[in-house]
């Protein structure tokens, strides 16, 4: 146990950095779930997909573009790549299960890896900054000693989570694109006799997901202070970890299962000090057996993960 | 082009050339008779005979990319058995890897084992791993396996990097070192270096693995890992303990990562975190589904290339100014590469390269099954591609990725429904 | 004679190896209601999703001239067709009002639309008492109701109805076929409506077919159909 069980300015700031990696590893569930609602996928490129986003934005703002610009470019540009994707590489596999698809979507992650090395170089680049980060950057809460205190990126993080999720709920719940992805998601079949174009609602999924996870990426590298090709790669098994404890098909789940997740890598090595170093993957892993063997459907989902 | 009209274009063309007589008829073999072991027995012979040759023929560079080629071979065999064979996916095999190549290299470095001494209890750890990762495919299935091997196979290079890896001896991020070297033995009669010694030591290795897990898809274990692959409700049906022969695919599938893992070492002095990073992992999962993910010898293919392709591809993009100009690391154009050659592959050739060589040799040479025998000299398309490979007669008639069945030639056209494979 | 508004000419189709229909033909006039009868697993479903190109499917099938066959769903139905598949068809997470919101994918007249949604619920008050509840918390019945209420939020050319009165009420299932005669008279909505209540479907339609093992074995007016012996003793039981 910790000697700083008693000390609230440390579980408090426990608790604000377990939520801001929550709300990013949320971000990549989100992600997760849109692809998974209607297509009964996983983009295991997801990552990926989202790395080169954000050195989209790296890029543009070297170019010296304002970098919410550059977010905003980028969004739009992974929005239409996810959804090039599905049409194009993994529509036609469709109907062959899960397996092809699954090996398509590591094939895109090796090349969109190898290009973003080859462009960008292995080598760490500063990371994009939507937020300021500088040390005075932050809202003092307690003085302490110890001192407590949020950090603007912690809010601006917590606060496109929130913005995020009200979008994703107007999206869904109070549009026709959204009623007729909802239908897709819950019988496609029927969506199809329904006229609802259900090519074009993978697609959205895709591109929707395509962007959140470039919104994640680049957060990530905010809270980072930098950015490289293998940044995503552990938040990927996050966000995974957080669609599974949330449920693969449910949006609320997905946000829930991140911000849980979050504080639970925040919390075990925070307060179970015998464990040395960086094991965040394991306790993910670990994470993911337990719901799996518990509740596979996870907290909020309704189906299984299966595709025969 | 899709398999089926290949099937069907290579059965149309076998009878046509019957029919005209022009062209070189196939020669017809009875599965098992004797003639069919005599060809059995000079293929073999002649394998013998190219990797007995090579260390004599070929500079010792070449032979530490031969071995290389052998490393990985037998990892990848362990994938085939587990993906190809028992339809399982698996992400995680480069963690199985490194299982292997960190036992060994530890045990050398720190504790002085001899390396042969290292590959039991490598192959025993990589055994347990699997088994670990295999008992929750006991009640999960498709992507929940990928999900959580995939955390193993991302996991397992950082952790090595961890305090708790440096505490087993992994040496971090840098890596951890172990020369090994044997001279070649006195009574050892070709002139060969001791490179070329070592190279053979492995090709023996190899070739016992690559036999036992011939024997291992022949047997009933085998034959239930596809029938459960093929259809899961009807395996159990009959007698299939889906449970058992899920784990022992799984558990045996990461023994032979393991193994290769401990041979990689005898190639290569270091075992480092990018050694046996998500990537290689990747690199397996390509070269299985390019020789053949539900064959054995496939995976001879698959090793060559983890080792040629990147190496030509480094040596072909350092020659042209534009490409050396992107990068300083040539082996990411391998890997773009690799990337492409995958969806190239599960698009045009699920099957993967064995198949298509087998459908190759049957235009001169083909090997009935007997109950075929009968009707011999008019197979059906579907054992006309199959008969007689031990592979491809295991793999049945659904060789390509994802087992799913294959379609008849008759049925009804609506184009989108039928799938382009 | 004009153009019939369906036709079906020599129409096969398969499940994957398994071919279910064996050269169909059919028609259905503008404005016609059509019945078809036949056992279980002659081919009844399979003739309706060939139809709207949800099976692999061969022959011709033309809507008003148009050739279907070789097309999506999707651009079947925005040609009219409205389909109302047999069992649960309904969007179980989506609230009932949503899954009629879906039902008019197709329509623009947003108005419309929601003078349609009140009008189906006057014809099914309990669907109307139901409206905020998710479909797949409703009773067989309802469900039932829901989906053919669905259907007709499209305002369809044609309706293909599959077994619309399995299980709902007897009482339920007069009031439904009475709501159908109104449409197709008011509104010269045509039908083909697969039904096992044959005496029912016969007594509402004007032609009718059977089909046997994937073939039409029988067709003929509805009186025709209905004083055919063989007909009376499979499937009317008298
Ligand atoms: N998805 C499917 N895959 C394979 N075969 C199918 C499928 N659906 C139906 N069949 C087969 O096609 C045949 C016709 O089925 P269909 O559903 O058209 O019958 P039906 O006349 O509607 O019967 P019912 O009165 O029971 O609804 C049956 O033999 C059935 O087994
Ligand atoms: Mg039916």
């Amino acid at each position: 146990m910790s000697p700083n069980i008693d000390n609230p300015a440390f579980l408090l700031q426990l608790l604000v950095g377990g939520l801001t990696n929550g709300a990013l590893y949320a971000l990549v569930a989100l992600a997760v779930v849109l692809v998974y609602k209607t297509t009964s996928h996983i983009n295991l490129a997801q990552g990926e997909m989202a790395t080169l986003g954000a050195f989209v934005v790296f890029a543009l703002t070297q170019q010296g573009v304002q970098v919410w610009i550059a977010i905003a470019i980028a969004l739009v540009v992974s929005f239409v790549f996810g959804a090039g994707v599905e049409r194009g590489l993994i529509r036609p596999l469709e109907k062959r299960g899960i397996f092809p698809v699954v090996l398509a979507t590591l094939a895109l992650f090796l090349i969109i890896n190898a290009v973003i090395a080859i462009i960008w170089g292995t080598q760490p680049v500063p990371a994009p900054e939507p937020f300021p980060r500088e040390i005075e950057d932050k809202i003092d809460v307690l003085v302490g000693p110890p001192p407590f205190f949020i950090t603007y990126v912690a809010l601006g993080i917590l606060a496109v989570l929130v913005l995020l999720l009200v979008g994703l709920w107007l999206l869904l719940e109070k549009t026709k694109l959204g009623l007729g992805y909802r239908a897709v998601a819950a019988n496609r079949e029927a969506a199809e006799v329904m006229g609802i174009p259900v090519g074009r609602m993978f697609m959205f999924g895709w591109g929707i997901a395509g962007a959140l996870g470039t919104l994640a990426a680049a957060l990530v590298a905010e809270t980072a202070g930098t950015l490289d090709f293998n940044s995503m790669a552990s938040i990927l098994i996050f966000g995974l970890a957080a669609a599974t404890l949330g449920g693969f098909d449910s949006v609320p789940g997905a946000a829930v299962g991140g911000l849980a997740l979050g504080l639970i890598m925040a919390f075990v090595p925070g307060l179970f000090t015998f464990i040395e170093g960086d094991l965040s993957l394991v306790i993910a892993l670990i994470v993911v057996l337990v719901v799996l063997l518990v509740r596979p459907q996870g907290l909020f989902g309704t189906k299984t993960l299966e595709r025969v | 082009m899709s398999e089926l009209d290949d099937e069907r274009s290579m059965a149309a063309l076998a009878s046509d050339e019957r029919q005209r007589g022009a062209l070189v008829s196939a020669r017809v073999v009875l599965e098992g008779s004797r003639s069919h072991r005599v060809w059995q027995g000079t293929g073999l012979l002649l394998a013998a005979l190219v990797v007995l040759l090579l260390p004599v023929l070929v500079s010792d560079f070449r032979i530490g990319q031969f071995s290389l080629v052998i490393a990985y071979s037998v990892a990848v065999l362990g994938l085939n058995l587990v993906t190809g064979f028992s339809g399982q996916i698996s992400l995680g095999h480069g963690a199985f890897f490194g299982i292997g190549a960190y036992t060994t290299a530890i045990l050398v470095t720190d504790h002085g084992w001899a390396w042969a001494a290292t590959v039991p209890l490598a192959a025993v750890l990589g055994l347990a791993l699997g088994f670990a990762v295999g008992v929750p495919a006991l009640r999960l299935h498709g992507l929940y396996l990928a999900v959580i091997t995939l955390a193993v196979g991302v996991a397992f290079p950082v952790v090595v990097s961890q305090p708790i890896g440096l505490a087993l001896g992994t040496g971090g991020v840098a890596g951890k070192t172990a020369r090994i070297s044997w001279d070649k033995p006195g009574w050892f009669g070709l002139d060969v270096s001791d490179r070329g010694w070592m190279f053979l030591v492995m090709a023996a290795v190899a070739g016992l693995l690559f036999w036992l897990a011939t024997g291992l898809v022949r047997s009933r274990v085998g034959r239930s890992m596809v029938a459960l692959r093929d259809n899961g409700t009807a395996a159990a049906i009959s007698g299939i303990w889906p449970a058992e022969v899920k784990t022992v695919a799984f558990a045996v599938s990461a023994m032979y990562g393991a193994i290769g893992g401990s041979m990689y070492l005898l190639t290569t002095p270091i075992v480092s975190p990018s050694t046996v990073g998500f990537t290689v992992t990747l690199l397996f999962i390509t070269a299985m589904v390019l020789g053949g993910a539900a064959t054995v010898s496939g995976a001879w293919i698959g090793g060559l290339a983890m080792v040629f392709l990147p190496y030509y591809t480094a040596e072909w993009a350092g020659q042209i100014p534009f490409l050396r100009s992107l990068t300083d690391q040539p082996g990411l154009f391998a890997n773009v590469i690799y990337g492409v050659v995958l969806i190239v592959f599960i698009y045009f050739v699920p099957g993967g390269l064995v198949p298509l060589l087998t459908r190759l040799r049957t235009r001169f040479l083909r090997i009935v099954p007997p109950e075929a025998a009968a009707v011999a000299t008019d197979a059906a398309p579907g054992s006309a591609t199959t008969a007689g490979e031990p592979d491809g007669g295991l793999a049945g008639p659904t060789p390509a990725i994802g087992g799913h069945p294959t379609h008849s030639p008759e049925a009804p056209i609506r184009t989108d429904q039928e799938t382009t494979r | 004679m004009a153009e019939p508004l369906l036709e079906l000419s020599g129409v096969h189709a398969a499940y994957g190896d398994a071919e279910v229909l064996r050269g169909i033909d059919l028609v259905v006039g503008e404005g016609e209601v059509v019945v078809l009868l036949g056992a279980n697993g002659a081919g009844k479903t399979t003739t309706l999703r060939s139809i709207c190109g949800m099976v692999g499917t061969r022959g011709s099938i033309r809507l008003g001239g148009t050739e279907l066959v070789g097309r999506p769903t999707e651009w079947i139905i925005r040609r009219g067709i409205a389909h109302v598949p047999q069992g649960r068809g309904v969007f179980g997470v989506l609230n009932v009002e949503e899954n009629l919101r879906v039902g008019a994918w197709g329509r623009k007249d947003t108005k419309a639309i929601e003078a349609d949604i009140e009008r189906w619920y006057g014809v099914f008050p309990r669907l109307g008492e139901r409206r905020g509840q998710l479909a797949g918390g409703m009773s067989g019945g309802e469900q039932q109701m829901l989906a053919i209420a669905r259907g007709l939020m499209a305002r369809p050319k044609l309706l293909l109805l599959d077994e619309p009165s399995l299980g709902l009420a007897q009482i339920i299932t007069r009031g439904l076929f009475a709501q159908l005669e109104d449409i197709n008279r008011e509104e010269s909505v045509s039908m083909l409506i697969v039904e096992q209540n044959a005496e029912l479907a016969l007594s509402f339609a004007s032609r009718g077919y059977v089909i046997e093992s994937g073939s039409i074995v029988l067709s003929g007016t509805a009186d025709e159909v209905r004083g055919n012996d063989e007909m009376r003793r499979a499937y009317l039981g008298y």
